[in-house]
């Protein structure tokens, strides 16, 4: 059966691509005065970044080429590795930062499981929800091992101890679970069923109370009261037109973190809310881009590939946004594309390279691709 | 069994075909749920939307402020206080700068071990340190102030975050403190309390100025020249009629005097007698009250004899006595009143030079309550002087209908009327005057920083209190006093001195004492052309003597005697006595423009002011300390290549301002003057002197108008 090719969807790629050049431009200014601090080199941290953007859109580029349909073959692989690393995490060296152990140092590079894990698991679920598709309201065969996925991976996360990824991953998979018509009597039962263990866990972890706490006094009180105001001062000093491109003063310290997780208000301080209506009208492309894909490709697994991806890269986004305007209590989310993030500007890019070759693929009859995939194992992408 | 198998295949293709509809529907479903996804990520763009609005816009304002709140520092710049000086131009005062420590409580890192660093350094509790630290609500806490420059070398390296380094001048009193119960105190924050200092204040202190630093939100202040800066405008500075040197003559005998009549205080009073002009005034008081109260003018005495003079004034001026009229004194006994000598009739001369009570008393009669009250009113009694400084009482002067049946006799003597010892002086300043009152004044003139005048005060008169004659007869009088009278202890070879004795009763608990009494002597000199008039008050003389006569003359023979000395006394008598071309010693300039690159680095600290150079590439030179130390003043000069170069001078604490000190002293013109005068001169500047010869001074090193150096010495040389 010929596969039809269609053309990169440009509206995913170009708001990305748009927001990642951004990027070098406000962790430039955001990074500096930190990085003089903390190694005498102002452009320490920025050199850093641009190392990953480059890997990253390398990456866009090249994933774009692979047919996503290999990730099926490799998708215990992944989980297995995902896995792996979170007990790592839990159990050996780790590096414990802000209170937890999320990052793992390889070389220079500090490497957050977290990031990786979201889009393996995200693997594993489209995969099961398009393969159990006719019967994924049976509770044995269809919803619990795909339940069992999720738990597996967010009680590892919570563990770490990470309450707001574990919740970011939880909630986008039952987006993902909801969206492939997984009976909702079975989710709000787990939910319900959950919600012991949440109320213990967040009772254990004083942190967590807190944030909301300072949230709701929305001062200075405590750091992150303190980190929440400043952002807040950034944004309102930036006023309609910014105060102009480098010349933030939030990040002469007064906004700690403000070259990753409150990037964006960095962005308000310099760009005024004009930048920052900008760096939403992106966002809103992305994702709008990405559901709408996610709704016009024909294969399962693709379309539910496209919808977690953008959900998991919409949801960032939108909670970073949300953290760093005082709309919701802080969580320790980077903003897509735009932070200082690690790493996560590297799988975030695989990622959106996998949406793109998606949206190469998307008009392809369904399952055609698929039988081929798990028949042959060899996919013609160029073939017309 | 084909059509079974075709059933079968039948069958399966209708389950397919019912599982394909079912699938389309359920992708149709999947498809409806994306689409609700689209619509949630939309409405959650539009909330964050909204809130960067309210944020951006809406509140736009109110986040500026709080930002410009903290990414700015204000910090003022205190301007020098301008100097008071004696009329010579001798700078009484200097500026000096020392380091003070301040912090700002939310921006110390860790407050312990701050608390601890200066709880070592100073010696103090530590909790002194962490209370202040821990002060809510404010951005600035005093630490330490004015550090003892012993403490310099602990602090030199001081770099806390929060903790801030300020530069703060205060007031020293040069000579010793000469003079410093007139010019007053300051307080911590450079306020004047007493004295000029408290009187002029306003005029003294300038204009704060600021300017505005970065902050960085770790508290460091980032230099930002390019930042709003208001100069300081420094104090203006003030000119007294002050003659240094004969206020030192006045400390030291005073000083001398009440020591040797074990007395409860004194006072003394030297004053121009053309102008008002105040040369010299002191006052010791050890009852306990303050040694800053300027008790000349704060403290009312009932004057005794020296009062006399004026029913003398008033009858001579009405006509009713001459100097040649016969007074019945009754034998020195008169009602209660007793006089010292027991003559049945004097007369009026010798009334005034034995100071016959009776006699006096005799004539205050024949003047009448009325005009005596007439006369001592416009002698000023119970009328403020309008002195310029504060604090003056104007003491009590009964009006006639208030008179008891004794009041005129008591009162003709110097008893139930209240004056200050100044308008005391004053009133024998008239009649030295020929009867016209002059106002006292102690300011001079007023000039800015830079050397302008900015008020000349010059002598007012009051009003005409008695005639010419009426004076020169009185001064007559009071000549006969000093040469066989009750004041012959002030006598003075070669110099007709005019004064009058006083010694009255104090009144103590209510009752006249018996034995504290107020010992006075004022008088005027050379009788025929008088310049000067002294008071010298002794308060309850102690060691046997207690006349006015005894006590208080050879005090004002004393100090008339090193006036004289002093100097040529016509120089009181114009009031244009200064030279126009004055220089002002103490102008403190801190800072000049310097053409292109016209930047006052002023006030900043020395790190910050070495890097804005650097980075402007412009040649610097420091004087003073390198570190942790405050640029307090900065200058262009051309170095011996021609380079133009910036010179900065910092701050090392305890260093006086721009040498105010050193160019304060300017050298006299000693030549011609007799050795003794010379050396009397030298002795009041305090300076240190070698002398070659004896005889007339013919040479002087430095010459005069030179600036005097603290350890210079001066070189005299002498001879015939």
């Amino acid at each position: 059966m010929e596969a039809k090719v269609n053309k990169i969807d440009l509206w995913i790629l170009i708001p990305v691509l748009v927001l990642i050049t951004f990027s070098l431009g406000v962790v430039y200014s955001a990074s500096s005065s930190w990085s003089a601090k903390m190694s005498g080199d102002s452009g320490l941290l920025f050199r850093n970044h641009l190392i990953r953007v480059l890997i990253g859109v390398s990456l866009i580029f090249l994933f774009s080429r692979i047919n996503y349909l290999h990730l099926v073959r490799y998708r215990k692989l992944l989980m297995g590795l995902a896995i792996l690393l979170l007990m790592y995490l839990l159990f050996a060296g780790a590096e414990a930062t802000k209170g937890a152990a999320r990052w793992i140092r390889i070389g220079g590079f500090s490497f957050q499981p977290a990031d990786f894990v979201k889009y393996a698991l995200l693997v594993n679920l489209a995969y099961l929800l398009s393969k159990k598709k006719d019967y994924v309201s049976n509770l044995y065969y269809g919803y619990l091992p795909l339940l069992g996925y999720v738990l597996i991976v967010v009680s590892l996360i919570a563990l770490q101890p990470n309450f707001s990824t574990a919740s970011v991953i939880f909630i986008s998979s039952f987006m993902l679970f909801w969206v492939a018509r997984v009976k909702v009597k079975h989710m709000v039962i787990t939910f319900i069923s959950l919600v012991p263990f949440i109320i213990f866990y967040v009772i254990s972890k004083p942190y967590i109370m807190n944030r909301i706490f300072s949230f709701q006094e929305h001062t200075s009180g405590g750091d992150t009261g303190y980190q929440l105001s400043q952002a807040i001062i950034g944004f309102g000093n930036g006023g309609l037109l910014g105060v102009g491109p480098g010349n933030s003063n939030q990040k002469e310290f007064f906004l700690p973190q403000s070259y990753d997780d409150f990037v964006f208000s960095i962005v308000g301080e310099e760009y005024g809310f004009i930048g920052v209506s900008l760096v939403l009208l992106m966002f809103g492309i992305f994702i709008l881009s990405g559901l709408k894909l996610s709704k016009v490709t024909q294969d399962d697994f693709g379309k539910y590939l496209a919808f977690g991806i953008t959900t998991i890269i919409g949801l960032n986004a939108i909670i970073n946004m949300m953290v760093a305007t005082g709309t919701i209590p802080t969580t320790g989310q980077t903003l897509p594309f735009i932070s200082y993030g690690g790493t996560s500007i590297i799988f975030n890019s695989m990622a959106v390279g996998i949406l793109l070759n998606i949206s190469t693929q998307r008009l392809h009859p369904k399952g055609a691709l698929w039988t081929e995939t798990l028949n042959n194992e060899v996919i013609n992408e160029e073939d017309d | 069994m084909n059509s079974c198998l075709q059933h079968v295949s039948c069958c399966r293709q209708a389950g397919n075909y019912m599982r394909e509809r079912a699938r389309e529907n359920k992708d149709s479903n999947t498809d409806k749920r994306i689409t609700l996804f689209i619509f949630g990520f939309i409405l959650l763009i539009a909330v964050i939307l909204y809130k960067l609005f309210t944020i951006q816009i809406i509140d736009s304002a109110r986040y500026q402020l709080a930002a410009k709140k903290q990414y700015e520092s204000k910090i003022s710049l205190k301007p020098a206080r301008g100097l008071i000086f004696d009329r010579k131009m001798n700078a009484l005062v200097s500026n000096v700068n020392s380091y003070s420590f301040a912090a700002d409580p939310n921006m110390v890192d860790n407050k312990d071990s701050a608390a601890t660093i200066f709880a070592n350094i100073f010696g103090k509790d530590k909790s002194h340190y962490t209370e202040k630290l821990n002060t809510k609500n404010t951005s600035f806490v005093w630490l330490e102030r004015r550090i003892d420059p012993n403490f310099e070398p602990f602090v030199k390296d001081l770099n806390l975050s929060g903790v801030i380094k300020l530069n703060e001048q205060h007031r020293i009193f040069n000579y010793e403190g000469l003079g410093s119960q007139i010019i007053g105190f300051t307080n911590i924050d450079n306020i004047g309390l007493s004295g000029v200092e408290l009187e002029l204040n306003e005029i003294l202190s300038g204009k704060d100025g600021y300017i505005v630093m970065q902050k960085d939100g770790l508290g460091r202040k980032r230099p930002a020249i390019e930042y709003p800066r208001e100069e300081p405008v420094d104090g203006n500075n003030v000119i007294l009629t002050i003659d240094m040197n004969i206020q030192k003559i006045v400390e030291e005998e005073l000083s001398a005097a009440v020591n040797v009549n074990s007395a409860l205080g004194g006072k003394v009073v030297v004053m121009a007698v053309k102008t008002g002009e105040i040369l010299a005034m002191n006052s010791i008081s050890l009852d306990g009250s303050s040694p800053d109260k300027i008790a000349v003018i704060t403290d009312l005495y009932e004057p005794g004899s020296t009062f006399k003079i004026i029913t003398a004034a008033a009858a001579l001026e009405e006509g009713l006595q001459s100097k040649t009229d016969i007074i019945g004194t009754y034998g020195g006994e008169y009602m209660k009143i007793r006089d010292a000598h027991k003559f049945a009739n004097m007369t009026f001369q010798q009334v005034i030079e034995q100071s016959s009570n009776i006699g006096i008393i005799q004539v205050a009669n024949a003047l009448g309550k009325e005009r005596f009250y007439k006369y001592a009113r416009d002698f000023g009694c119970g009328i403020s002087t309008g002195i310029d400084l504060p604090g003056e009482m104007k003491g009590r002067l009964k009006r006639p209908v208030e008179f008891s049946p004794v009041s005129l006799d008591y009162m003709s003597i110097g008893y139930e009327v209240l004056v200050n010892a100044l308008q005391m002086t004053n009133a024998y300043a008239c009649v030295a005057n020929g009867g016209m009152m002059m106002k006292p004044f102690m300011v001079r003139r007023i000039l800015s920083p830079d050397g302008k005048v900015i008020k000349e005060n010059h002598p007012t008169e009051i009003r005409n209190v008695i005639s010419n004659t009426t004076a020169r007869t009185l001064t007559e009088l009071l000549i006969g006093v000093v040469e066989r009278g009750t004041g012959v202890d002030a006598k003075i070879d070669n110099i007709k001195i005019a004064g009058k004795t006083g010694t009255s009763q104090k009144l103590v608990e209510g009752e006249y004492s018996k034995s504290q009494y107020t010992s006075s002597f004022v008088g005027y000199f050379p009788a025929e052309n008088p310049q000067i008039v002294v008071l010298v008050i002794i308060d309850a003389p102690a060691s046997g003597e207690y006349y006015g006569g005894k006590v208080a003359a050879p005090i004002f023979r004393n100090i008339a005697k090193r006036i004289i000395d002093l100097t040529g006394l016509h120089e009181y008598s114009a009031p244009d006595y200064m030279a126009s071309n004055v220089v002002l010693a103490g102008n403190i300039q801190q800072y000049q423009p310097l053409g292109n690159n016209n930047f006052n680095l002023v006030n900043f600290d020395i790190a910050d002011a070495v890097k804005i150079l650097n980075e402007k590439e412009i040649e610097f030179v420091i004087e003073g300390a390198r570190k942790n130390a405050i640029v307090v003043s900065q200058s262009e000069f051309t170095d011996e290549e021609g380079v133009k170069k910036i010179k900065l001078v910092t701050s090392g604490g305890g260093s006086v301002t721009k040498s105010v000190k050193e160019s304060a002293v300017i050298m006299p013109d000693l030549r011609g003057l007799s050795l003794r005068k010379c050396i009397n001169i030298l002795s009041s500047l305090n300076a240190n002197y070698k002398i070659d010869g004896t005889g007339k001074v013919l040479a002087q090193s430095p010459q005069p108008g030179a600036n005097i150096n603290k350890n210079q010495t001066i070189i005299i040389s002498c001879g015939y």
